[in-house]
């Protein structure tokens, strides 16, 4: 630039402080703008370092979130496993705690079980003395009401049979007498028809003879029935003393059988009963004792198992 | 194109206001005659700035004074654009 008149020194030498002041800052400006440019540079280095750190730790973020889901989908699924498994726990300590209130239950049934058999095997003793004794004092007072009752009848039949003989003695008598009576007015006859047989003789022998045997044969006849009469009558008279043994004898063959009757059957019946009672109490204490060894061994199983899932959650926690 | 500009000038005629300015003239022509002129027109007033400083023979105040607003101006305009640099 040339000297201009127009400006005075002084304005000139202000102006020349402010030239070289310019161009010094121009020199740091330039420096400036160098480093500006170095800046700008390794701005965009950085800048580029960042877009592929950024690209990166997206890539390791979309690769962690990625790892981070699947490992909280693996948690998820562990995690619903161990409440699955802690849920089966606690039903398995509920279990556990349900099996030991039943075996305690079960003792203390068991207990009352066994006390209330002891009871029931005393009362039944009890009631089988006491019923024995009762149909032992029913048995004898039937015996007596009957053995009663078979003795007056008895007694009644044999006042009846010894009413009966009586009778019968007194038509014996009567027909004895009556059978006198016949033989001696047949002995009359008898003596009659000798006398004319007498008579006869005296006027024909052969028709005496005739006589005589027809007579003889009459009296032979009269003799057989007189006889016929009386066997006759003493067999009917037996027969109704059988007839009357019979009826007795059946009648005491009936009071054995019904004494046999009363005296065993209900005694039997009842034994019988109380020894189903007794094979059923003692059925039940069977199954009593077989479900005691059942839920021990339920016990001891679930035991086993809660060990193995304990060793199981031990084992999936590490 | 300078150099054509530099032929131009050489051969062209001398104005009125150049033979003011070589004169001494021109700035108490200028401020009697066409100060509003020179203050509101811009192409002017660069004009006769030019002219004063080619052909003048003294110093002026005027183009002092236009010269130290214009440092004024820059200096301002250097100091706002180098704040922000300076407060750092």
């Amino acid at each position: 630039m040339e000297e201009a008149i127009v400006i005075s020194p002084e304005v000139q030498a202000l102006f020349d402080t402010v030239r070289r002041q310019a161009k010094e800052y121009a020199n740091a400006f330039l420096g400036l703008e160098r480093e500006r440019i170095e800046t700008e540079r390794m701005r965009e280095q950085v800048h580029d370092l960042f877009v592929r750190l950024k690209k990166e730790v997206d890539e390791s973020f979309e690769a962690a979130n990625k790892n981070i889901s699947n490992s909280m989908l693996y948690l998820d699924t562990k995690t619903d496993q161990i409440d699955k498994i802690y849920s089966e726990l606690s039903n398995i300590k509920d279990l556990k705690h349900s099996l030991n209130e039943l075996q305690e239950g079960l003792k203390v049934e068991e207990n009352n079980m066994q006390s209330f058999i002891s009871d029931s095997k005393s009362k039944t003793a009890l009631e089988i003395e006491s019923n024995i004794i009762k149909l032992k004092a029913k048995i004898d007072k039937e015996i007596e009401v009957i053995s009663k009752r078979t003795e007056y009848k008895m007694n009644l039949n044999l006042r009846q049979m010894e009413g009966r003989i009586y009778g019968f003695s007194q038509t014996i008598l009567e027909v004895n007498d009556k059978i006198a009576k016949n033989e001696s007015r047949r002995n009359a006859e008898i003596d009659s028809i000798k006398d004319e047989i007498r008579n006869i003789q005296r006027t024909n022998v052969y028709s005496a003879e005739m006589k005589k045997e027809k007579i003889s044969f009459q009296a032979d006849t009269t003799a057989t029935g007189q006889q016929q009469l009386q066997i006759n009558y003493n067999a009917d008279m037996i027969q109704q003393v059988k007839s009357d043994m019979d009826k007795i004898r059946n009648e005491v063959n009936q009071f054995n059988k019904i004494k046999e009757e009363i005296n065993t059957q209900p005694i039997i019946e009842d034994l019988e009963k109380i020894k189903e009672e007794k094979t059923e109490i003692e059925e039940h204490i069977e199954k009593i004792r077989k479900s005691g060894k059942l839920h021990i061994i339920l016990i001891i199983t679930s035991f086993v198992l809660y060990f193995i899932l304990f060793i199981f959650t031990l084992i999936n926690s590490k | 194109m300078a150099l054509i500009k530099k032929i131009l000038d050489r051969w062209r005629p001398v104005t009125y206001y150049e033979e003011l300015a070589e004169t001494g003239l021109l700035e108490n022509y200028i401020s009697e005659h066409l100060r509003e002129k020179f203050e509101s027109d811009d192409d002017f007033r660069n004009e006769i700035l030019y002219l004063l400083m080619k052909h003048s023979k003294e110093p002026l105040p005027v183009v002092e004074e236009l010269y130290l607003d214009k440092l004024c101006q820059s200096l301002s305009y250097f100091l706002e654009y180098t704040e922000q640099w300076r407060k750092q």
